[in-house]
């Protein structure tokens, strides 16, 4: 209760005051507010200033706020009001921990107050606290038993607590006071029962779980939920009659859905290829135009059986045109003898076709159109694309453009080609052709703007995307706006591979931010699910939630920002000109004279771009002071502006990395990468306990992977040669070194790897470069294992290579210039179409030849 | 292709948004309220890895002055998957819901008028037809076409396929419990459980 009890009069005014909040009429509440405090016997009521103070939140007065409800609370520390708004402010500034805690105070001074109680189990279940939700869930439910809510909150609590049966006793209890009629169906109580039935099965009773579908089904709206949960329950329950009946129902009503063939499987219980074959034949003539059970079988036949069904497969598509046929194939490349299969067969056609224009001049086939020849050279050129043959894939891809010059599909697999060739330049280009083609479809757009990202050219990405994006606005905050991650992580991408740095590094944390905000707008969630009864959504929803930073794209933005901050340890930016400095080391004069005119230009754009900002920011700031006067809305705190400079000159760039890190550590488990990174950075941070968890668990995933080998050569050293280590910690490692590694060294152990893996190159460039680590006068026999490419040995492809030459100029595998020219030559013949392996001034000629490639983009850009 | 029921898919499906439609949303502004919200859950085509490459949303209009219907808020399949007979094949699976479910007559949708592509789908193949035009629809000043399609025949051969499926007739023995004060409940909780931030003290005071 409230120290200072208020006169009728201004109690009158208070009430109003919490009123005008709720309804964001924040301006009068102000008023009221100074009606009460203008009185010199309240001027320091603790609730009316803590009120001024949320208000003032909401109109953007963070700092105000923060003064005026702490001064409130100071004056009534026995106020439940003042608690309360204290945790509302912490909760609008995203401190859910510290908001709890005032929530709890709050509750101390009336621990029934049912508001305070909601709030603070939304924050529970917010911050997963389950077990404290459901203490909360449960006062609530004895507070207010007649309430629907009381009881799906309560029963929602031990679900996630993941006591089922106890889940499913409370929705029972709670089903038995809805009356309904057993005819009528009622959206919400059927979302009700499919709930329940969840529960039911998670809890394993699945005698139950069909019962209870059994008795409820004809008031369940979800008609499909229905089939498929019986079906998989009659599976649990192993009645494979009633389960085949019900595969067939489903199969009937959605042929494509494979779930129901692998539930037809089972229920029949087909085991051998020729059983499985059997379902899939038979459904192939029930529904001819069924996809799924022409392309399944393909998976698990072989032979003659696979060549005959692959071959009805491909001829119908490509009779009947259908671009994607390669694309539904790509998954059966990891099987050699099925790719040569693929390769006799449809070469054959290729060969025929030309011929008489027939798949095969002696089965009586008839005699297809012209597009056929094409669609087929399209599948060739994808298929040695795949294996890796891009001079034959150029070749089949050519013959289609010339035959057929305006179909956008052809460019975009000719664009393909370059970029799997090591060409990204020449890619980018093809797929600009392909964009110029179509310049209202969005996908080749979007597609354009990746591969010119890739090919580093960020301004010219910008401007092709900017076709999509919202006019007025500039088309990178727009695409920050709507979370346009794949963008994004191009753009880090691009950024890093220009040693911009800092530029890199804010799209990576815009990326993390992303995903903060997904995980905050849940909020809304909590409430609004119970209301609307999407039970089953909801819980997925929460549970998906929890597991949201193993999407790729967080991957990827957590991986890039790691290796940049790693980067940044070992090579800090101390200012510009140096960084410039490094950049221009190896060049010669023409290439220097031209990166400075470039950089002119670059500038000059730069400057003008940087105007353009500037007048929009201030459009855009414009907007916003018009905005904020309209004050209806709720203004979160502002976020701290991403600046790349900063981020560049970060502080502690390893404190950095493991906050990227810490999520995957705990989620993307499985990946051999993430412990790789993480030794990354605990080796840096002369973590030796860690770098054993890591190097630990990755072995656990790939004892062979060639970067662990580096890691495990350079863990061995580390603690060999350290000499400060407590003893305790001594003690744990030199006994998990002898499991990890045996009675041997470092360099032996170096040397079993290299006799183990002897005829790969990944795997004989890391023992390579480990042998240089450990002893650098063994440059010359390190490079002669890493740079010998001939055709006896395995896993050769253009990034090994790469990197071997990179590693040739840069130390890791000693600095010699000829030898890295005598490498690059030898690469070149390989991979003649491969950028990083052209002769030194192939660009140059190739401009001369071409005109100024980079201008012609320029200009293009600009016309559009 | 593998087209199945959706409820929960936000991020990828986001992702194939943005690389195939004109009008993006922001991930979570589309797809999360769409898990909950949506009535008819959406279907979607996805590949082996399970990328999605293809989806419809639809949701169930409420006006009581029409016969139930349904309205496709967004139908989309990467060009990269096109002429598979996705689209056809998902929008056949959301109208059938939308038949089984909550009894629709017919569907609708908004195309672009210069959306030729689109038209072609619609009007052809799915057999839609223009019922009206909307000027001004979007949001940068071009026209929509309304488009229907009336499912008055493809519900018949629901109900055919229901009547054909061999399932033997099972008991109804339905559990009821009057619980007189049911409906009262819900109508109450209704009420008082609201998204906005109420003020803590009308309880005490």
């Amino acid at each position: 209760m409230p120290t200072i009890t208020l006169p009728p009069k201004e109690n009158a005014l208070f009430k109003r005051i919490l009123r005008c909040y709720e309804h964001k009429q924040y301006r009068n509440g102000l008023k009221f507010c100074k009606q009460i405090l203008s009185n010199p016997k309240f001027a320091e009521h603790g609730e009316t200033l803590a009120m001024k103070g949320l208000t003032l939140n909401c109109l953007g007065k963070k700092e105000d706020a923060y003064d005026l409800v702490r001064r409130g609370l100071r004056n009534d520390l026995k106020s439940h009001v003042c608690w309360h708004v204290y945790g509302l402010l912490q909760r609008s500034d995203k401190k859910y921990d510290e908001a709890i805690k005032c929530y709890r105070n709050a509750l101390k001074w009336d621990k029934d107050n049912l508001q305070i109680l909601r709030d603070l189990s939304l924050l529970q279940i917010q911050m997963r606290d389950l077990e404290g939700y459901r203490e909360t869930r449960y006062q609530l439910l004895q507070l207010r038993p007649a309430q629907r809510a009381s009881w799906i909150g309560y029963a929602i609590a031990y679900h996630l607590l993941e006591d089922y049966e106890m889940a499913a006793k409370i929705i029972e209890e709670f089903r038995k006071t809805q009356q309904t009629s057993p005819d009528k169906v009622d959206y919400e109580y059927s979302e009700l029962l499919l709930y329940q039935n969840q529960v039911l099965r998670e809890a394993g009773l699945n005698k139950e779980a069909l019962e209870h579908l059994s008795n409820y089904e004809k008031q369940i709206c979800d008609k499909l939920a229905v089939e498929e949960t019986r079906g998989e329950l009659l599976l649990r329950l192993e009645r494979m009659e009633e389960a085949t009946k019900v595969y067939r129902h489903l199969q009937e009503r959605n042929p494509e859905n494979w779930c129901y063939y692998h539930g037809l499987e089972k229920s029949l219980k087909a085991e051998t290829v020729d059983e499985k074959r059997k379902i899939y034949e038979e459904a192939w003539e029930q529904y001819p135009k069924g996809l799924v059970p022409r392309r399944l079988p393909l998976n698990f036949l072989s032979g003659v059986k696979f060549r005959e069904c692959l071959d009805r497969y491909l001829r119908l598509n490509f009779s009947k045109g259908c671009p994607p046929v390669f694309t539904t194939l790509k998954s059966l490349y990891h099987d050699k003898e099925k790719v040569a299969i693929i390769e006799e067969l449809v070469v054959g056609y290729e060969t025929s076709l030309k011929g008489c224009r027939m798949f095969n001049q002696n089965d009586g086939g008839k005699e297809e159109p012209p597009t056929t020849l094409l669609w087929v050279q399209y599948f060739l050129a994808q298929h040695y694309n795949m294996v890796g043959q891009q001079t034959l894939a150029l070749e089949y891809i050519n013959a289609a453009i010339e035959s057929t010059p305006t179909l956008i599909e052809l460019f975009v697999i000719k664009a393909k080609i370059y970029k799997h060739a090591g060409n990204i330049k020449e890619a980018a280009q093809w797929m600009d052709e392909a964009q110029a083609l179509d310049t209202a479809d969005r996908f080749i757009n979007s597609k354009c703007a990746k591969y010119m990202l890739k090919a580093g050219l960020v301004k010219e990405a910008e401007e092709m995307c900017s076709k999509f994006t919202r006019e007025g606005a500039s088309a990178v905050e727009n695409l920050n706006e709507m979370q346009c991650m794949w963008f994004q992580t191009e753009c880090a991408l691009a950024y890093k591979g220009m040693n911009k740095y800092g530029d890199a590094l804010k799209k990576c944390h815009e990326i993390e931010r992303h995903f903060v905000e997904i995980t905050d707008d849940q909020f809304d969630f909590h409430t609004y699910c119970m209301r609307k009864m999407t039970l089953r959504s909801y819980v997925d929803l929460l549970k998906l939630e929890d597991l949201l930073r193993q999407h790729p794209f967080y991957y990827k933005a957590a991986r890039t920002a790691i290796q940049i901050y790693l980067g940044l340890h070992d090579n800090p930016l101390t200012d510009d000109s140096k960084e410039m400095q490094a950049d221009t080391a190896n060049l010669s004069d023409k290439e220097l004279k031209k990166l400075r005119n470039k950089q002119r230009r670059a500038q000059k754009k730069a400057q003008l771009e940087e105007e353009k900002k500037t007048a929009e920011k201030e459009k855009q700031l414009k907007n916003q002071k018009k905005k904020k006067e309209d004050d209806d809305e709720e203004i979160g705190g502002p976020k701290e502006e991403l600046i790349p400079d900063k981020l560049a000159k970060v502080e502690n760039p390893l404190e950095e990395a493991v906050k990227f890190l810490t999520p995957l550590k705990h989620l993307v488990r499985d990946k051999i990468d993430t412990h790789l990174l993480a030794f990354e950075i605990y080796f840096r941070k002369e973590k030796y306990l860690l770098m054993l968890q890591s190097v630990k668990r990755a072995v656990a995933i790939d004892r062979d992977n060639p970067w662990l080998h580096q890691c495990l050569v350079r863990f061995f050293k580390g603690v060999s040669e350290s000499t400060d280590l407590p003893v305790a910690v001594r003690t744990v490692l030199k006994q998990e070194i002898t499991r990890l590694f045996g009675d041997s060294n470092a360099s032996s152990f170096n040397q079993e790897y290299l006799s183990k893996h002897s005829r790969s190159i990944p795997h004989r460039v890391a023992a390579a470069k480990m042998m240089v680590y450990m002893d650098s006068s063994t440059e010359t026999k390190a490079m002669e294992l890493a740079t010998s490419i001939d055709e006896s040995l395995v896993n050769r492809t253009i990034v090994i290579c790469t990197d071997v030459l990179e590693s040739l100029g840069n130390g890791v595998l000693g600095d010699c210039k000829e030898r890295a020219e005598a490498y690059r030559a030898a690469c070149h013949k390989l991979y003649p179409y491969t950028l990083a392996f052209m002769p030194p001034g192939y660009e140059e000629s190739a401009k001369m030849a071409n005109g100024d490639t980079s201008m012609e983009t320029e200009e293009l850009t600009n016309e559009m | 292709m593998n087209i199945r029921n959706a409820r929960v898919s936000l991020l990828s499906s986001g992702h194939c948004n943005l690389l195939c439609l004109p009008e993006n949303y922001q991930n979570e502004i589309l797809l999360l309220p769409w898990i909950i919200l949506a009535q008819v859950t959406p279907y979607i085509a996805e590949d082996e890895n399970g990328k999605i490459v293809g989806y419809v949303l639809a949701k169930m209009e409420e006006d009581p002055d029409d016969v139930p219907h349904g309205h496709i808020t967004s139908l989309a399949v990467k060009r990269s998957h096109r002429r598979l007979g996705l689209a056809q094949k998902l929008m056949d699976q959301a109208s059938r819901a939308m038949i089984e479910n909550f009894n629709a007559k017919y569907v609708s949708l908004h195309v672009r008028k210069s959306n030729r592509a689109a038209l072609h789908l619609y009007s052809n193949t799915l057999k839609f037809q223009i019922s009206e035009i909307e000027p001004k629809y979007y949001a940068d000043g071009e026209d929509a076409y309304a488009m229907k399609r009336d499912l008055a025949h493809m519900a018949d051969e629901v109900t055919f396929s229901d009547l054909c499926q061999s399932d033997p007739p099972r008991d109804q023995e339905i559990e009821r419990d009057s619980g007189g004060e049911s409906k009262e409940l819900s109508e109450v909780s209704e009420a008082t459980e609201s998204t906005d931030v109420k003020d803590s003290s009308s309880d005490s005071q």
